[in-house]
C-alpha cells in the first residue's frame, strides 16, 4: 500500500510538491521547526515535510486545512474550463493540449490536499482536547473532513474517487 | 597516568601502614628471643643491631612515604585527577546536536530532542523550496492560459451545455432548437464537436438526414471523414442517398394511390416488393445505392394498404413487419404502429412502441396521442388515463404543441364534463385546424348548448370544401349520443 501511495504521490508530483509547500508555508507563520522539506521522498511521508507537531489548536488545524484548503482552490480553478472544453469537445488543438495538462495538474492537486494521518489526529487532539469551545464548534465540519480524507488518501481512496468521478461525468454527458 | 600513580601511592602507603606493625612485634620478639638465648649472644647482638639498623631504614622509608602521603602537593594531584574524572564523565554526557554536531542537544524539548537550540530557531525559518514556488506558478499561468483560450468559446458553453442536457433528456426538438443557437454562436473551431455530433444523431433519429448531412459536411473535413472512429458519418451521408432515391422511386409507384387516382392495390405492392431486389447501381440509376432501403419499402405498403382500406389487423400485421426490420428508422413507423395496435386492441404493442418512441424522443406528441387512444378504444373508455396520458403531453410537449388537447377534450367528453371539454377543444384548435378538431369543436359547442360554435364551424369547414361529419348532424338532431358516438369510433369524427 505504500507502494501504491508513494507511486501515485510521484504520478500527481505537482499536488505533492504544493501540499509540502503549503505545509511550509503554515510553519513559517506558526514558526514551527521544520526538520526536512522535502516534498518528494520515497517513504510514506512523500506529499509532506517533516515538521514538529503544532502545539496550538489552532495552528495544527491551520497545518491540516489551509494545504487542502488551498489546493482544492486551485484544483478547482485549474479544472473547470478544462472538464468543459474536453467533455464538450470545445475549441482547437492548443485548447486541448492546455486543457489536458490544466486537468492533469488540477486532479494531482485533488489528490493531494488532504494532511498526513499524524498531524490529522493531532489535529483532531488539539482541537477536541486543548481548543476552546469555539473553535471545536467552528472548526468540527473541516476538522472532521481532513480527518477521514487523511485516512482516505493514505490508502489512495481519493483516487479510486477521481476515476469514479470521470466515470460519472462521462455517463451524465 | 595520573591515575595509575595515585593507585601506586594509595597501595604503598597502605603497605607501609601494615608493614609497620609486625615489624614492631618483630623487634620485641627479637628482643624476647635475645634474652632467653645466651650462649650466642654475640652472633645475636650482631643481627639485632642489623635487624635495627633495617628496621630503621625502613621505618624511615615509610616515614619518609607517609610524609609524602600526607604532603599537600598530592592532595592537589588528587583534586586534579578528580577534577579530570568529572571532566570525563561530563565527556561520555555530550550528545551533539544532530543538525550541526557541534552544540549539545537541547533536553528542554524532551530528553530525546536531536536539535540544539540554535539549530531549532533557524529551522523555524527553513527557507521554502523553489520546486513550491515553480509550480504554484505553472498552476496560475495554467489557469490564465486556459481562460485565455477558451474566452472565445464561452458564447457557446451556455447553449452547448442546455442542448446536450436536453438530449441527454430524449427531448430531441428543443435540443434541437437550442442547438441552433449554440451551432451560430462562435467560429466552426470553437463549437463543441460533442454538441454536433448530438444534434447529427437527434436529426437521424428523428428523420432529419438532409439536415445530419449538413452539419457533416459543414463541421468535418474530408480527411475527417476518413477516419475510423468518423465511419458512422460517412454512413449517415450514404444513408441519406439511398433514402432520397428509395422515397423517389417509391414515390413514382404509389403515385396514382397518393393523388388519389385509379390503380390496382396487387401490382403496386408487386412492385414495391420488386424494389427489394433491384440494384440501382448495376442498373445504372445509381452511383451509390447497391439496395433500395427496405424499410421504407415495407413502410409504402403499410400507406398503401392503409389507404386503400384494408383491415387494422393487416395493417397492424405490415407494422409489425417493419418494426422487425425497422431499427434506426423507428421515426417512419413507430407512431402509427402505436396508433394502429391501439385501434386493434393489442395492449402489448402499443406498451412497446410507446416505450420505443418516448426513448427516442420524448417530446413525440404522436405517441402520447397513439397511446392514449388505446384507452378510447377500449369497450369501456377510460377517461382518466386518457387525461393522465395527455398530462404527461403537457409536461414533455414541444414549441405549443397542444394537439393532445383534441383528445383531453373526449376525455372530459366521456366523464361528461361539457364546460371542460370545450375549453380542451378550444385551446386544441388554436394550432391544430383539422377537419377532425373542427367536428368535435362543433359537437363540444352543441354539448354544451351552443349553437353558435357548430354554426362557425359549418361555414369554416363548408368554405374549405368540406362538410360537417354527419356523427355531429346526428348528434344535433338527437340521433345519436357522446357515448355511442366513442363507442363506435372511439370519439374520431
Amino acid at each position: 500500500m505504500t507502494g501504491l501511495y508513494i507511486l501515485v504521490r510521484y504520478l500527481t508530483f505537482p499536488g505533492a510538491i504544493m501540499k509540502g509547500f503549503w505545509q511550509q508555508v503554515v510553519c513559517r507563520i506558526c514558526k514551527v521547526p521544520v526538520e526536512d522539506n522535502r516534498y518528494l521522498r520515497n517513504d510514506e511521508m512523500c506529499g509532506n515535510i517533516e515538521h514538529e507537531f503544532m502545539p496550538k489548536a489552532r495552528g495544527a488545524f491551520a497545518l491540516c486545512f489551509v494545504p487542502a484548503f488551498m489546493n482544492a482552490l486551485l484544483c478547482t480553478l485549474l479544472i473547470v474550463v478544462p472538464e468543459i472544453v474536453l467533455l464538450f469537445g470545445i475549441g482547437g488543438i492548443p485548447l486541448k493540449v492546455l486543457s489536458a495538462v490544466s486537468l492533469w495538474f488540477g486532479i494531482s492537486l485533488y489528490l493531494n490536499s488532504y494532511p498526513l494521518i499524524e498531524d490529522a489526529i493531532n489535529m483532531m487532539s488539539k482541537v477536541y482536547k486543548e481548543g476552546n469551545i469555539l473553535q471545536k464548534i467552528f472548526y468540527a465540519p473541516a476538522a472532521a473532513l481532513l480527518y477521514i480524507g487523511a485516512y482516505l488518501e493514505r490508502y489512495n481512496i481519493t483516487l479510486l474517487a477521481v476515476v469514479a468521478g470521470a466515470v460519472a461525468l462521462a455517463v451524465l454527458f | 597516568m595520573d591515575e595509575l600513580k595515585k593507585d601506586e601511592i594509595l597501595e604503598e602507603s597502605e603497605e607501609a601502614v601494615d608493614a609497620e606493625a609486625p615489624a614492631e612485634e618483630t623487634v620485641e620478639d627479637v628482643e624476647t628471643d635475645f634474652s632467653e638465648e645466651i650462649p650466642e649472644a654475640e652472633e645475636i647482638v650482631e643481627e639485632k643491631s642489623e635487624l635495627e639498623a633495617e628496621l630503621e631504614e625502613i621505618r624511615d622509608m615509610f616515614q619518609k612515604e607517609l610524609d609524602a602521603a600526607s604532603d599537600g602537593t598530592d592532595e592537589v594531584l588528587i583534586q586534579e585527577l578528580e577534577d579530570e574524572a568529572e571532566e570525563s564523565e561530563e565527556e561520555e554526557e555530550f550528545v551533539p546536536c544532530d543538525c550541526c554536531g557541534e552544540n549539545p542537544r537541547s533536553v528542554s524539548y524532551g530528553e530525546d530532542y536531536p536539535y540544539c537550540d540554535s539549530c531549532r530557531e533557524a529551522m523555524k525559518r527553513y527557507p521554502l523550496r523553489f520546486s513550491g514556488f515553480l509550480t504554484l506558478v505553472i498552476s496560475l499561468a495554467l489557469i490564465a492560459g486556459t481562460a485565455y483560450f477558451a474566452m472565445p468559446t464561452i458564447d457557446s458553453w451556455i447553449p452547448t451545455l442546455e442542448s446536450v442536457s436536453l438530449y441527454k433528456e430524449g427531448k430531441l426538438y428543443s435540443a434541437i432548437e437550442s442547438s441552433y443557437s449554440a451551432l451560430n454562436s462562435s467560429d466552426k473551431e470553437n463549437i463543441s464537436k460533442k454538441l454536433v455530433r448530438e444534434t447529427i444523431d437527434a436529426y437521424v433519429a428523428t428523420g432529419y438526414y438532409n439536415d445530419a448531412v449538413g452539419l457533416i459536411e459543414m463541421f468535418f473535413t474530408e480527411t475527417e471523414l476518413k477516419m475510423p472512429w468518423n465511419a458512422k458519418y460517412n454512413k449517415i451521408i450514404t444513408e441519406n442517398t439511398v433514402l432520397q432515391e428509395t422515397y423517389y422511386t417509391v414515390s413514382d409507384i404509389i403515385e396514382p394511390v397518393a393523388n388519389g387516382k385509379e390503380y390496382d392495390y396487387d401490382t403496386i405492392i408487386a412492385s414495391l416488393d420488386a424494389l427489394k431486389e433491384v440494384n440501382p447501381k448495376e442498373e445504372g440509376t445509381s452511383t451509390v445505392t447497391e439496395k433500395y432501403n427496405e424499410v421504407f419499402i415495407e413502410y409504402y405498403k403499410y400507406v398503401v394498404m392503409s389507404v386503400n382500406g384494408k383491415s387494422v389487423e393487416e395493417q397492424l400485421a405490415q407494422l409489425k413487419k417493419v418494426h422487425e426490420i425497422g431499427e434506426g428508422y423507428e421515426w417512419t413507423y413507430l407512431s402509427n404502429l402505436c396508433g394502429i395496435a391501439a385501434r386493434a386492441g393489442d395492449e402489448e404493442t402499443v406498451n412497446e412502441a410507446f416505450e420505443k418512441a418516448i426513448e427516442i424522443n420524448k417530446e413525440d406528441v404522436n405517441a402520447y396521442i397513439a397511446k392514449a387512444s388505446y384507452y378510447r378504444f377500449l369497450e369501456t373508455p377510460d377517461a382518466d388515463k386518457i387525461l393522465e396520458i395527455c398530462a404527461e403531453a403537457a409536461k414533455n410537449s414541444y414549441g405549443g404543441d397542444v394537439s393532445y388537447k383534441q383528445y383531453e377534450a373526449i376525455a372530459y367528453l366521456i366523464k361528461g364534463e361539457g364546460a371542460m371539454a370545450l375549453e380542451a377543444i378550444e385551446e386544441a384548435i388554436s394550432s391544430v385546424y383539422t377537419v377532425q378538431s373542427c367536428n368535435l369543436y362543433a359537437l363540444c359547442g352543441l354539448y354544451n348548448g351552443n349553437t353558435d360554435i357548430y354554426d362557425e364551424m359549418k361555414d369554416v369547414l363548408e368554405g374549405a370544401g368540406y362538410e360537417l361529419s354527419p356523427l355531429v348532424e346526428k348528434y344535433k338532431k338527437g340521433k345519436i349520443t357522446i357515448a355511442e358516438i366513442i363507442a363506435d369510433n372511439g370519439g374520431d369524427i
